[in-house]
């Protein structure tokens, strides 16, 4: 009994007035892909967010909670029968999509739910919030928490991944591995602090004595991040499929994380895998961060490689270095 | 009438894994169990009267006596989420039959990611840095995110990970570095109203706790479980602050304290029923620590509603503060070492988060107290 992707989809910004916020992304990403697999917010009984940057910044509640409630996945008990939902998030870097299915995987397996979703979006913090956050949220948050960036290095998107049990055996995700590679930890670094600097007047007229500053997220990718991902994920994948009892040969569909840029081509070049083999995505694309490896699953579900695959290999990198390893049964 | 109509709404409101059962293809599910407990205090204090006498307003706020809040411990320099997350992870490890290369799993849980002062890690995962200072070398790790119900978010993780097979052992660990939100909410609160007077009650801690596959047909996990109740997910908010380093948090307490005890009891009891017991045969209820007089107040009501009043309700606030995703763990390691549980004793952790999260933890206390130098 294998766990099954339903429906993968990804969202974009709206065009409207400061951009669109990372919650506002995830709702999105997640009600098209409840509509795509033609169910209802009310069938999720497991939530989990994997998106890092999001509106403000926020630690707290989960993001995955607030969209739960966004999209009406049992926000309250239901009236009759029927089922709560869990949710909370996950943090891995442009991995955390497949932990969060290794996650929901084994809930699944286990019996103790039945559908799940994956949601994730990036929006720089700074550019825009959905409509209702922070303002529906408690007193002042909205006046003094917001929080700058510098340089924000990737492209908004959100994604969602719907998944439930599959009654057959031979369907649905086999194997899961995730490997780090901490000597290049220093490759992609993100971090938030305290930078002095004069306050607005206007703050300062109203809330006089405070510390001149603001925290700043810093985002530091550094040269030859993709070319090292692609070698982290080369030394992975050879003992994940001979652990599997495979050969890249066997391998109908790799799903590789489309960015950062130069990596999907940099590993599918040095496996020797033909371009008609890989899942790729437009260049609109460009700079996708957590939502990357739905985006290349979406793109390979169009196109009919995915449906026709027998065996599929996502192959996702991110910080740490991380490089996160499924193979998968349509 | 309404009681009736709420036992319907919540008849499916947990998603639970009892601890033993079968899982969705019919095969068995391993039991699991608790095998360390670590943590990392910092050694510094601030007393309620001296945060109360740094705040900007004359605030008029007797904190302690609303609270029972007299002191809490906060990092000092060269302290933070990280040092205080892997000073929790070797307390644990020191205590545990295992190295850090039998762990198969590691879960950061701390909502404050603090690493070389107040720089919050969002990329790589703090995770990594605690793997790597241990030398969990063959774990596969992540960072969570639940509030202050993270660590249990971990052990739930944990659990069903174990239960099924796919690993034998691993960490969920979290170092709180949160009396920064105390400092921020003392430049701005007024009054005994203002939405950020519990961060007034923050203080810092690390724990740290090994689940492994269980031997004992008895020393095992009961149950473990969550379910989010959403249509209260913006009553608290934690977010970078503007008026100082670190974070600020807004929260209706009230409103947070008065959903979580008319929601629930029935919920608890979900739990209870999944792993076999009733709300009397707990020894000790450690529910999330927030302030001495919500818990005891707290407890009473659940405990009218299930119509059993609680033997034990623990209470580490007075002395440490609400420590967020470690609450329940600090109450567990400060038991444990000074040999308050007897063999053989019944916990439940319970954890009412933003979010709202809603979780249960139920499990015995046996072979662990071996571990911490107590005889029967």
């Amino acid at each position: 009994m294998g766990t099954k992707i339903e429906a993968a989809s990804t969202s974009r910004p709206r065009r409207r007035l400061g951009g669109t916020g990372a919650i506002k992304l995830a709702d999105d990403a997640a009600q098209a892909c409840l509509e795509r697999a033609g169910r209802t917010a009310a069938d999720i009984d497991f939530l989990i967010n994997a998106g890092i940057y999001r509106d403000n910044n926020i630690g707290e509640p989960a993001v995955a909670s607030i969209i739960q409630e966004d999209i009406g996945a049992n926000p309250d008990p239901p009236l009759e029968g029927g089922h709560g939902t869990f949710s909370f998030d996950v943090v891995n870097g442009a991995v955390g999509v497949l932990t969060g299915i290794h996650i929901l995987d084994g809930f699944l397996t286990s019996g103790a739910v039945d559908v799940g979703i994956v949601v994730t979006s990036d929006a720089d913090p700074e550019r825009g919030s959905n409509w209702d956050f922070p303002f529906g949220l408690v007193g002042s948050a909205g006046r003094v928490s917001r929080s700058g960036s510098t340089k924000f290095p990737f492209a908004a998107f959100g994604g969602a991944v719907l998944l439930s049990r599959s009654e057959d055996e031979t369907k649905g995700f086999s194997r899961f591995a995730f490997a780090t590679f901490s000597e290049y930890k220093h490759l992609l670094k993100a971090e938030m602090s305290w930078e002095e600097g004069p306050i607005p007047q206007v703050v300062a007229d109203v809330v006089p004595g405070l510390e001149p500053g603001t925290n700043v997220l810093h985002i530091d990718q550094g040269e030859g991040y993709a070319a090292r991902c692609a070698e982290c994920a080369l030394a992975s994948v050879g003992p994940f499929l001979e652990s599997a009892g495979l050969d890249v040969n066997d391998i109908d569909l790799f799903i590789p994380s489309p960015t950062p840029a130069g990596f999907s081509d940099a590993f599918s070049q040095a496996l020797g895998v033909p371009a008609d083999r890989v899942a790729m995505v437009d260049e609109s694309f460009a700079g996708v961060h957590t939502a990357g490896p739905i985006a290349a699953l979406e793109s390979s579900m169009r196109t009919g490689q995915f449906g026709d695959a027998r065996h599929v290999l996502f192959v996702t990198v991110g910080s740490g270095i991380t490089v996160g390893l499924a193979l998968y049964h349509p | 009438m309404a009681r009736e109509r709420h036992a319907v709404q919540m008849d499916h409101g947990m998603i639970l894994e009892a601890g033993v059962g079968t899982l969705a293809d019919g095969s068995p599910a391993i039991p699991t169990r608790i095998e360390s407990i670590g943590w990392k205090i910092p050694e510094r204090i601030l007393t309620t009267q001296e945060l109360m006498e740094s705040t900007r307003h004359n605030t008029h706020i007797q904190l302690e006596r609303l609270t029972g809040i007299h002191q809490r411990h906060v990092c000092s320099e060269g302290e933070d989420s990280y040092t205080l997350a892997v000073g929790a992870a070797r307390d644990c490890l020191e205590h545990s039959r295992y190295d850090p290369e039998d762990l198969e799993m590691l879960i950061n849980c701390s909502i404050s990611r603090y690493k070389g002062g107040l720089r919050h890690q969002w990329e790589a995962p703090l995770s990594l840095s605690i793997k790597d200072a241990i030398g969990a070398h063959r774990a596969i790790n992540f960072d969570i995110s639940n509030a202050c119900a993270g660590m249990m978010t971990g052990v739930f993780i944990l659990h069903d990970f174990i239960r099924r097979g796919v690993i034998k052992r691993g960490m969920a660990v979290s170092g709180e570095c949160i009396s920064n939100l105390g400092q921020n909410a003392a430049k701005q609160v007024r009054w005994v109203l203002s939405d950020q007077l519990a961060s007034l009650t923050l203080g810092d801690a690390g724990t740290a706790v090994i689940v492994e596959r269980a031997e004992s047909e008895t020393d095992h996990i009961a149950v473990a479980g969550f379910t989010t109740l959403s249509e209260h997910s913006r009553l608290c908010l934690g977010a970078p602050s503007k008026v100082g380093p670190g974070a600020s948090m807004f929260t209706k307490a009230r409103q947070i304290h008065q959903v979580a005890i008319s929601e629930s009891p029935l919920l608890l009891k979900e739990a209870l029923d999944a792993a076999g017991y009733s709300f009397g045969d707990i020894d000790y209820i450690i529910p999330h620590q927030t302030s001495a007089r919500a818990i005891e107040r707290g407890a009473r009501e659940i405990g009218e509603r299930l119509g059993v009043q609680p033997k034990r309700v623990v209470v580490t606030v007075n002395e440490f503060g609400n420590t967020s995703s470690t609450t329940h763990f600090v109450a567990l390691r400060k038991y444990l070492g000074e040999k308050r549980f007897n063999r053989g004793d019944t916990i439940m952790l319970i954890s009412f988060a933003s979010g709202l999260e809603v979780g249960v933890l139920i499990f015995p206390v046996e072979e662990i107290l071996d571990r911490y130098g107590n005889e029967d």
